[in-house]
């Protein structure tokens, strides 16, 4: 479904070039749950970036589902991230004084949906989070595990063809944590793609695939797969 | 999107920056006080001229004292009033005999002449001008009367004089009570007391504070020989240029010279017209000025807001929001700072013109639709310009510089 060809990102950070992604190839099949692992810095939450439209490489080819994603308009972009990606972010980024449900609703306030459709979508995915109980409260009132169930139904609310995930454990402690991964594996036995950065073997254990990524290249991939 | 939504968005936002918010929504609510106020009042205010003008008429040419120097030939303007020189009045009720004799076009010739005395009624006295015309006085100014009747041609060169007072003149003089066949005093005559005006307003002339009786009767009775004005009216068909003419060659010719000057009301009240596009421009370059002010202060809120929001900003385009959309979300946002501004503005204006008319009844306390709309559409316009640079500040967010904000 997905294949990225000689990805390069290089930022110009005052005087100092620095290859953050270099030469990364990749291809992900629709249904498969990746995960990726490395030292921080390495380049994970960038190629991440990349993978959900929301950064441009430098250098290199994408297809999602053979279309060259990277040649669309800003406008085109910005339906595609809305109708088929749904993003879990490294730190929950939620809006504070918003309640749960409005959260959740924010990318359907951009797709044509009526009010009541966005309604009962959000109820939805928010019961299948297990957060349907705290759909009034606002954000900022919730604990950590909750924040992340609320990021991720928000991910979850358009029905996304991939779903790409940035350390969503990563300020969990265990129960919370579990109860992240048992969303996750939901997830993977409904059938969707997804791509998960982590630094917890925990998590990484439960996807399809782990790739290992340093100073900006993949350094080892675990399992079968077509990585190369 | 929803509306009431990115109304209360706007607020929390606002809220953030109490301070700054409330010195903004001040700037545009003074504003459009100061533009609603000013041109209801304007506006109001021309309004009475043009009542007062139908109750006096526009076919009226008016001889006084004085000249006008380096005239320019059919224009009456601001500089002609600054060039007229006084000088005693040699104008003379014979001279408003003989146009009316001479000019045909001349419906009605009628001088006036007043000097200042004081008027006896019991114990009741006041200062009044006491003042002589000639019978058709009321017709060429429309006067209603409160009591009684006017002067007729019975009570003029008669022993025992009439006198019509001014609503004034009479309220100081008898209070409620009533005047008519009263005798009220003044330089030692007599006068009985034949009818009493009721209130009446015209810009420039006084009828309250006055005491009418015939012409020769103030003459004899004073040491005033001439007339102050005269007034003419002029037949409906008739050229006013023409007429005033011909009035000019008339008493030019007795007078042996051009001492006097003529003015027709429709340029007297083309020069009022002047001064209210005049006093209006002034109005609404200082109100532009003052819709800058606030602009300004509106757009810096604005920037620190967009500041203060790249996180949600970047998150909304992550999650599939439009570059046009995010313009249009601050666009609005700041279209609703100014337009509560500029309604509390407005609402505070309708109140301090009831105020005013509380105080001045002359003016009319209404608020003119159009100036409701002008007030609108200024604020409209600034918040679009204003608000148009921290919109397009807002678009430039990219979503991962956003996701790496803290
Ligand atoms: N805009 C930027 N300017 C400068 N350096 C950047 C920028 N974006 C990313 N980097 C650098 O790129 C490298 C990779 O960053 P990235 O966030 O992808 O790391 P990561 O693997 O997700 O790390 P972590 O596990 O800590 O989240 C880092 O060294 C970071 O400093
Ligand atoms: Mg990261």
């Amino acid at each position: 479904m997905i294949s990225l060809q000689g990805i390069h990102k290089t930022i110009i950070d005052g005087r100092h070039q620095v290859r953050v992604l270099d030469d990364i190839s990749l291809a992900i099949h629709e249904g498969e749950f990746v995960s990726i692992i490395g030292p921080s810095g390495s380049g994970k939450s960038t190629l991440l970036h990349v993978l959900g439209l929301l950064d441009k490489p430098t250098d290199g080819q994408y297809f999602f589902t053979n279309e060259p994603v990277l040649r669309l308009s800003p406008g085109r972009l910005a339906t595609f991230r809305n109708r088929r990606i749904g993003f879990v972010f490294q730190s929950f980024m939620l809006m504070p004084r918003m309640s749960v449900l409005e959260n959740v609703e924010l990318p359907l306030l951009y797709s044509r949906l009526s009010r009541r459709e966005r309604r009962e979508r959000c109820i939805a995915v928010l019961q299948g989070v297990g957060m349907q109980d705290k759909v009034k409260q606002r954000a900022i009132h919730l604990s950590g595990g909750e924040k992340q169930r609320v990021a991720i139904a928000r991910a979850l609310v358009n029905d996304p063809d991939l779903i790409l995930a940035d350390e969503p454990t990563g300020n969990l402690d265990g129960a919370a944590k579990s109860g992240i991964l048992q969303i996750f594996s939901k997830l993977k036995a409904q059938g969707k793609t997804i791509v998960m950065v982590t630094h917890d073997t925990d998590a990484a254990a439960i996807a399809d695939r782990c790739l290992r990524i340093q100073s900006g290249r993949i350094v080892d991939a675990k399992l079968a797969g077509g990585a190369k | 999107m929803r509306l009431f939504r990115s109304i209360t968005l706007a607020f929390h936002s606002m809220w953030d920056y109490k301070g700054r918010s409330i010195l903004a929504l001040l700037g545009m609510l003074v504003s459009t006080l100061l533009l609603a106020f000013l041109l209801a009042v304007l506006h109001n205010f021309q309004n009475s001229v043009d009542g007062q003008v139908s109750g006096f008429g526009l076919r009226q040419i008016v001889a006084m004292p004085g000249r006008v120097l380096n005239r320019k030939v059919g224009q009456f303007d601001l500089s002609t009033l600054m060039s007229v020189t006084t000088m005693n009045s040699t104008l003379t009720a014979q001279d408003a005999t003989n146009v009316k004799k001479q000019v045909p076009d001349v419906v009605a010739a009628v001088p006036q002449t007043e000097i200042v005395s004081s008027a006896h009624y019991g114990n009741a006295s006041t200062e009044i001008l006491y003042t002589g015309t000639t019978v058709s006085f009321d017709k060429v100014f429309r006067l209603k009367l409160a009591e009684g009747r006017w002067l007729d041609h019975a009570d003029m060169n008669t022993e025992a004089p009439s006198i019509v007072l001014g609503a004034l003149t009479k309220q100081a003089l008898f209070g409620k009570a009533n005047a008519i066949g009263k005798t009220v005093m003044i330089k030692g005559v007599p006068f009985t007391v034949v009818g009493v005006l009721a209130p009446k307003e015209l810009i420039g002339f006084n009828f309250d504070e006055r005491a009418y009786t015939e012409y020769s009767m103030v003459v004899h009775t004073t040491n005033v020989t001439h007339a102050s004005m005269i007034f003419f009216s002029v037949s409906p068909h008739a050229s006013i240029d023409q007429v005033a003419g011909q009035i000019d060659g008339v008493i030019s010719k007795d007078h042996g010279r051009k001492d006097f000057m003529l003015v027709k009301a429709d340029e007297a009240l083309h020069l009022v017209d002047i001064l209210m596009k005049l006093i209006t421009a002034v109005t609404v370059g200082v109100v532009g000025v003052s819709f800058l002010v606030s602009g300004i202060g509106i757009m810096n809120v604005m920037l620190l807001v967009v500041n203060e929001r790249t996180r949600e900003i970047g998150l909304r385009k992550a999650v599939g929001a439009k570059s046009y959309q995010i313009l249009l979300q601050f666009l609005a946002e700041t279209l609703i700072i100014c337009l509560i501004g500029s309604g509390l503005g407005l609402g505070i204006s309708v109140g301090l013109l009831k105020l005013l008319g509380h105080y001045y009844s002359a003016i009319s306390t209404q608020m003119p639709v159009y100036v409701v709309q002008v007030s609108v559409l200024f604020s409209l316009v600034t918040g679009l310009l204003f608000g148009l640079s921290p919109a397009i500040k807002a678009v430039r967010v990219q979503p991962v510089d956003a996701l790496r904000y803290e």
